[in-house]
């Protein structure tokens, strides 16, 4: 069911999609566009699928549909080296200019790193005031990517504890300063 | 108040620990404010003993009241006096608690002014957000430690106190000073909330004890009065802000150059 809910919400996102053969649980084919499909042969077979399938002008644009894709079939088979077939995605994908350096850096960080990448680096935390709401807020959705990554992909269970910890942390040090921002 | 027993415990220990370990890498609790926690911490003491005296010989009075069957609407000699030492003592403690919070108050605002400017400044305006992250990062703080530490916020006084006697030294090996300060003046924050709530809910407490007085149930309204007191001062449930989890992490894998790419900023 959870794997018809996502090809339909993908399929909507797109400009078409290629017919729904075989919705089967057992097959779990994920059809994107008329380009590659993807699914059901382990990660590392998708990985060079998708890296196949991005090369090609008329599939280059579908990069979030693909890296999707491959974040579904890393988490059929969880397994720590997950981690370095979908940093290797991005990088290639880096080099070849499908996606800049910021946005490869920003993809695996969100689920792979223990740091919070969508911690603001411009203006000094005082300065975010009321915004501070939209920074806890985006720490939370950052902290689900990492418990989809970190967790279901990668399987890193201890990594997964330490984000938590940081994140609680980061959330206290960020409620702290901004008290003291706003009774200064 | 519950939070404000904890942190003159913390700050006797923090004294200690200043003394006995290097400086940590921002130095957020000088010599001043653990020196002004010290000086809450000894008025708190005072206080804690004094209340305590008091709570005690209304919880004897009370199990007395309830011994020999009275109620609020019993008119008898022996209840009615055992009504009005109740009430004479639960007027004792409300003028124990109008005598000696203020007292308390002052240092504890000391504390959080001063933590105030400290982390507005070095936190505020000389870092973004993320350079928080990488501060509490570089300063390498022991995580369980400050688990368990958030838990005994949560713990009654005696809960505390052998949580953190096992907790502190723990904490004061490490260059803990950002989040320990975040942590204070957090704690400063909210106790001086506790006190002026408490503050204000005095005359509301001894209005309704003199309504009781004339129109019947003294003994609800201690049991009432007593139980709001006792709960914000001494603690209530333990409330578990997380589960537990392994004290050891498990070591980090040495990250492959696509990796190592990916995470360097």
């Amino acid at each position: 069911m959870k794997t018809h809910l996502s090809t339909l919400t993908l399929c909507l996102t797109l400009s078409g999609c290629g017919t729904l053969k075989d919705t089967s649980p057992a097959l779990e084919l994920t059809y994107i566009h008329d380009c590659h499909p993807l699914g059901g042969s382990g990660l590392q077979v998708a990985v060079e699928q998708a890296n196949h399938a991005l090369a090609q002008s008329r599939c280059r644009d579908q990069f979030e549909p693909y890296w999707s894709s491959l974040l579904d079939e890393g988490e059929r088979q969880p397994d720590v080296s997950n981690k370095a077939k979908l940093a290797a995605f991005l990088s290639n994908q880096r080099e070849t200019g499908v996606v800049s350096r910021d946005q490869a850096r920003e993809l695996y960080s969100r689920y792979f790193d223990i740091r919070f990448f969508s911690l603001p680096d411009i203006h000094n935390t005082c300065s975010y005031g009321e915004r501070g709401d939209a920074i806890s807020a985006e720490l939370a959705e950052e902290l689900r990517q990492k418990r989809r990554g970190l967790l279901k992909i990668a399987d890193e269970k201890s990594a997964y504890e330490e984000t938590l910890d940081l994140y609680g942390n980061v959330k206290q040090i960020l409620l702290a300063t901004r008290t003291a921002c706003e009774a200064g | 108040m519950k939070r404000l027993s904890i942190i003159v415990l913390l700050g006797t220990f923090a004294i200690d620990a200043a003394t006995a370990q290097p400086p940590p890498t921002l130095q957020l609790l000088p010599l001043s404010v653990n020196e002004n926690i010290a000086s809450t911490n000894r008025a708190a003491k005072a206080i804690e003993g004094n209340l305590k005296k008091i709570i005690g010989r209304l919880d004897s009075q009370f199990a007395t009241f309830r011994t020999v069957q009275c109620d609020s609407l019993t008119r008898d000699e022996g209840c009615q006096q055992l009504t009005d030492a109740m009430a004479s003592t639960y007027d004792e403690l409300l003028g124990e608690l109008e005598k000696t919070l203020p007292e308390l108050r002052q240092p504890l605002l000391e504390l959080r002014d001063e933590l105030q400017t400290r982390i507005r400044y070095e936190l505020g305006l000389k870092r973004t957000p993320r350079e928080l992250q990488k501060l509490l990062l570089t300063e390498g703080v022991s995580s369980q430690a400050l688990i368990q530490r958030r838990q005994s916020n949560r713990r009654s006084l005696t809960d505390g106190v052998r949580t953190l006697a096992s907790l502190l030294p723990r904490l004061a090996t490490g260059a803990t000073g950002t989040l320990s300060a975040s942590e204070f003046y957090l704690d400063a924050v909210e106790a001086v909330r506790a006190i002026e709530l408490v503050e204000g809910k005095i005359p509301y407490a001894r209005a309704q004890l003199s309504l009781a007085k004339a129109w019947g149930g003294v003994d609800d309204a201690v049991i009432e009065g007593v139980r709001g007191f006792t709960d914000l001062y001494f603690g209530g449930e333990n409330d578990e802000l997380r589960p537990d989890r392994p004290l050891e992490l498990a070591e980090r894998e040495i990250p492959d150059p696509a990796i190592s790419e990916l995470t360097n900023w």
